[in-house]
């Protein structure tokens, strides 16, 4: 099966561009806020940490759930040809999920 | 490569605070050890990517002894026996053209008016959680 690469952007000087299978996983980080880690590509120890903001409107978290899932099935493979994949991209206002508002910090 | 499975956990939360859900890869889970009579923890490959100390979900269920048969199990009446299996067959489960978001267990229960859970809830013997991400 190909390799799924996503891209998340934050503006014209932070972005990320990696493959799926060096995701390490991602936690709440607060109301609205959310860290994705993925195994750092410059041979360093730490993770590339990739900040974002969701939705939080309601106050019950089911968006930031929503969230998730859409994350999960856009690093889903796509057979042997692989794909690329923009999960947020501030820059240009487009965003994989409307409960995506922005790119907020690439580390 | 095999497609990736990834696996949801959500605390008795609103999602508003530090590790109220996680989401890992199937293929970062380590295993799981029983840690008391009445939980089991799960271990993940660190988010931190330093690879060393194992992030950890540590799931409550009933007491064994208090569980005489829970009828899913050869092992009887070990919960802890049918938390694992459960996970494992929900870790394993991604097929071609398959959902491959998977909640282990959401114990968020304060949804909005009118709508019932976005998605599944997960293992219904879990009735806590506690993520560990450093």
């Amino acid at each position: 099966m190909g390799e799924t690469f996503v891209t998340l952007i934050k503006d014209a000087n932070e972005k990320f561009c990696g493959p799926a299978s060096n995701f390490l996983g991602l936690k709440c980080d607060g109301a609205g806020s959310m860290k994705l880690r993925f195994e750092d590509v410059d041979g360093s120890a730490a993770a590339t940490v990739i900040d974002i903001t969701v939705t939080d409107t309601g106050g019950h978290g089911t968006e930031m759930k929503r969230v998730c899932q859409v994350i999960a099935n856009a690093m889903q493979g796509y057979g042997i040809q692989g794909k690329f994949v923009k999960i947020a991209d501030t820059l240009a206002g487009k965003f994989i999920h409307a409960d995506i508002l922005s790119v907020d910090a690439v580390a | 490569m095999k497609a990736e499975n990834y696996l949801y956990f959500a605390v008795d939360g609103d999602n508003d605070t530090d590790k109220d859900c996680a989401m890992f890869p199937a293929s970062n889970f380590r295993g799981a050890v029983t840690m008391s009579s009445t939980t089991v923890e799960f271990f993940f490959t660190p988010q931190d990517g330093t690879g060393t100390t194992a992030n950890g979900v540590l799931m409550t269920h009933a007491d064994i002894a208090s569980n005489v048969t829970d009828g899913s199990s050869p092992y009887g009446n070990d919960v802890h026996y049918t938390v694992m299996e459960k996970f494992c067959q929900l870790a394993s489960a991604n097929r071609a053209n398959t959902n491959n978001f998977t909640v282990v267990k959401d114990l968020n229960g304060n949804l909005p008016a009118n709508e019932g859970a976005i998605s599944a809830t997960g293992l219904s013997e879990v009735t806590a959680l506690a993520i560990t991400i450093d």
